[in-house]
């Protein structure tokens, strides 16, 4: 059985249907990166996943690790592991994230019938997984994302993907606003966290980023529907050719 | 029977009807009510009267020149009362030249019976004193509370006050203050959290009579249910007040689509040389954020609750005394949580039960 499994689901913003029958299959241990030209629905597809209230699903379904997860709250699919890395990270002034991370972190144990973390054993664990990032920075006292410039911010998004430990993430244009640096630091926190256990959606523009976090399979997402799978060479082939390629050999 | 003229000037336009129009509302009197109006004052120079029939009397403290105090001063109104009772409470603080001191004053009822609060506080800042005034309300909500302060600044004092507001029927600020001389410094700072049928209204007038001044006003307020909220804000500049600053922001969060506020930042200027704003803006809690947290694993309701509190935090978090802003803290906390009346309608979590006669307030003033 799939980890996660999309069938014919449309979706979209409104009257504006932005899916248009996608179908996706993922396996626990396998990384799929997600490419495509801006506004074709790569961020819808990772939004309605995660179950952001803005989108509606008109048909089909998204069954993950055996149920149908689109009538499950938001917080619920996170708590069964879903986690949705932003592509652009919320400011949250006025709560730290060492809070917002405790809480979400004993929220998600609640829900797996888990005692919740002590205070010790929380400051552990974060500074445990600030490794995985390189984070130096004291968390107790810094608000959500606030102030942080946009590598800092994807470095948090990853952070609290390793705090939360997800059996499936989706990683919305992480790569976006980063240097090589930061590029270099995220996506190997990314490989970090890759186990036989748990699956990644990697959503980009670029083939740059998959040089670091290395794909085994490469869908390419044009108007709402998934056109084009192919092994990771064909992130290459897209980088060369462009999408232009990709929308003649529709054409044809 | 209470007649309308005892209700103040600045009243106008506030409608009190529903607490002071009752049948049985009388002047509290008597050996059925306890009003009680106390004050914990370390070594201070200083009168006390005891409130014997909670109408027209009330707390004279004076603080002397120089006078460095280093323990807050707390003063206490608990109205606890069997009957409709009205409540008239004048207090004077005045805090002479080069003092130093910081006053916390709570407004409280124990039980549920219905009140109304007419108190007035005037506060007399000397030249070059350092004063920190935080009012603290938390009554029943069928009890009314009009709550008056004039303040005066004379040359180089500065203040800083705030008034938080975490439960009543209707309770109304009326807050004046009058810098007469040059180089004050002033940080008005103000939270209502509302719900039900409650009300607030604010109504903080700054005069600028001096040159040099400095006057910031930060109001913040959550609405929730039906609840109503105004808040009207006046500065005035006068002709001799060069180089000015003054700035007056109103925020609110409105939780449903019921809830109403009004809002009215008003900046009166007779003078060039000043740098002045004032703004307010009504909203809803960040959708972005709330997605952004649920996505997280952490439900609604809590998500709701911390981005609740982290628009409180700014104005809490300029609260001068470290474990009175622990206590508000826990409080703003339990509010937002729907927490705050652990013993019937008793605000302030205190240590006997609501029928006792003694309120232990937990704030406790000698821990400070």
């Amino acid at each position: 059985m799939s980890l996660l499994s999309i069938r014919n689901l449309h979706a979209g913003i409104g009257d504006m249907e932005i899916l248009k029958g996608i179908n996706l299959e993922i396996n626990a241990g396998e990384v799929h990166s997600i490419m495509g030209p801006n506004g074709n629905g790569k961020s819808t597809l990772a939004g309605v996943i995660a179950g952001n209230p803005k989108y509606h699903v008109t048909a089909g379904e998204v069954i993950y690790n055996g149920k149908n997860i689109l009538e499950l709250p938001v917080e619920v699919r996170a708590a069964e592991g879903i986690f949705l890395g932003f592509q652009y990270p919320v400011e949250i002034p006025g709560v730290s994230i060492a809070n917002f991370m405790r809480t979400a972190v004993n929220e998600q144990r609640k829900y797996r019938g888990l005692d919740p973390l002590s205070g010790s054993e929380f400051l552990k664990l974060m500074e445990e997984k600030k490794k995985v990032v390189e984070m130096t920075a004291s968390l107790a006292n810094r608000s959500v994302n606030e102030g942080f410039s946009g590598g800092e911010k994807k470095k948090n998004e990853i952070f609290q993907m390793a705090m939360l430990n997800p059996t499936l993430s989706i990683l919305d244009e992480t790569d976006s606003g980063l240097d090589i640096d930061a590029l270099r630091i995220v996506a190997s926190g990314v490989n970090k966290l890759r186990s036989k256990d748990n699956a990644t959606i990697v959503i980009t523009h670029y083939q740059r980023l998959l040089d670091y976090i290395v794909p085994d399979f490469v869908h390419i997402l044009y108007e709402g529907r998934i056109v084009k799978t192919g092994p990771k060479e064909l992130a290459l082939e897209l980088e060369q050719k462009g999408y232009e390629w990709i929308k003649k050999e529709l054409e044809q | 029977m209470i007649r309308k003229d005892v209700l103040p000037e600045a009243l106008k336009g506030v409608d009190f009807s529903e607490f002071w129009n009752d049948d049985l509302v009388r002047p509290a009197i008597g050996a059925d009510t306890d009003i009680r109006c106390s004050c914990n004052i370390p070594n201070l120079d200083t009168e006390k009267r005891t409130i014997v029939n909670g109408f027209g009397d009330g707390l004279d403290v004076r603080v002397g020149e120089g006078q460095l105090v280093e323990r807050p001063i707390q003063i206490q109104s608990v109205v606890k009362t069997e009957y409709k009772s009205l409540i008239e409470l004048h207090n004077i603080i005045s805090i002479a030249a080069g003092a130093k001191v910081k006053i916390i004053h709570c407004d409280d009822t124990i039980g549920d019976t219905r009140s109304l609060s007419n108190n007035e506080t005037h506060i007399e800042i000397g030249e070059g004193a350092v004063v920190e005034y935080y009012k603290l309300q938390n009554i029943n909500n069928r009890s009314g509370l009009i709550n008056k302060t004039y303040i005066t600044m004379a040359e180089g004092s500065s203040l800083r006050t705030n008034c938080i507001t975490l439960n009543g029927g209707h309770i109304y600020n009326h807050c004046e203050v009058r810098m007469q001389g040059p180089h004050c410094e002033l940080n008005a700072d103000g939270l209502y959290l509302i719900d039900s049928d409650q009300r607030c209204d604010n109504y903080i007038f700054v005069k600028h009579d001096a040159p040099h001044c400095t006057s910031h006003e930060l109001y913040k307020g959550i609405l929730d249910d039906q609840a109503r909220a105004s808040f009207n804000g006046h500065v005035l500049v006068m002709d001799g007040a060069e180089k000015t600053e003054a700035y007056q922001t109103n925020r609110n969060i409105l939780l449903t689509d019921k809830a109403h506020i009004e809002t009215k930042p008003f900046l009166e200027i007779y003078n060039d040389d000043v740098k002045c704003s004032h703004g307010s803006t009504v909203g809803q809690l960040d959708e972005q954020a709330l997605f952004y947290m649920r996505s997280r694993g952490i439900s609604e309701r809590v998500a709701v609750t911390m981005l609740s509190y982290a628009f409180c935090d700014e104005v809490i978090r300029s609260i001068g005394i470290p474990e009175l802003r622990q206590a508000i803290e826990d409080m703003v906390k339990k509010r937002l949580h729907g927490e705050l009346l652990p013993c019937g309608n008793c605000a302030i979590p205190c240590s006997t039960p609501c029928n006792g006669s003694e309120a232990h307030f937990d704030i406790d003033i000698s821990k400070l």
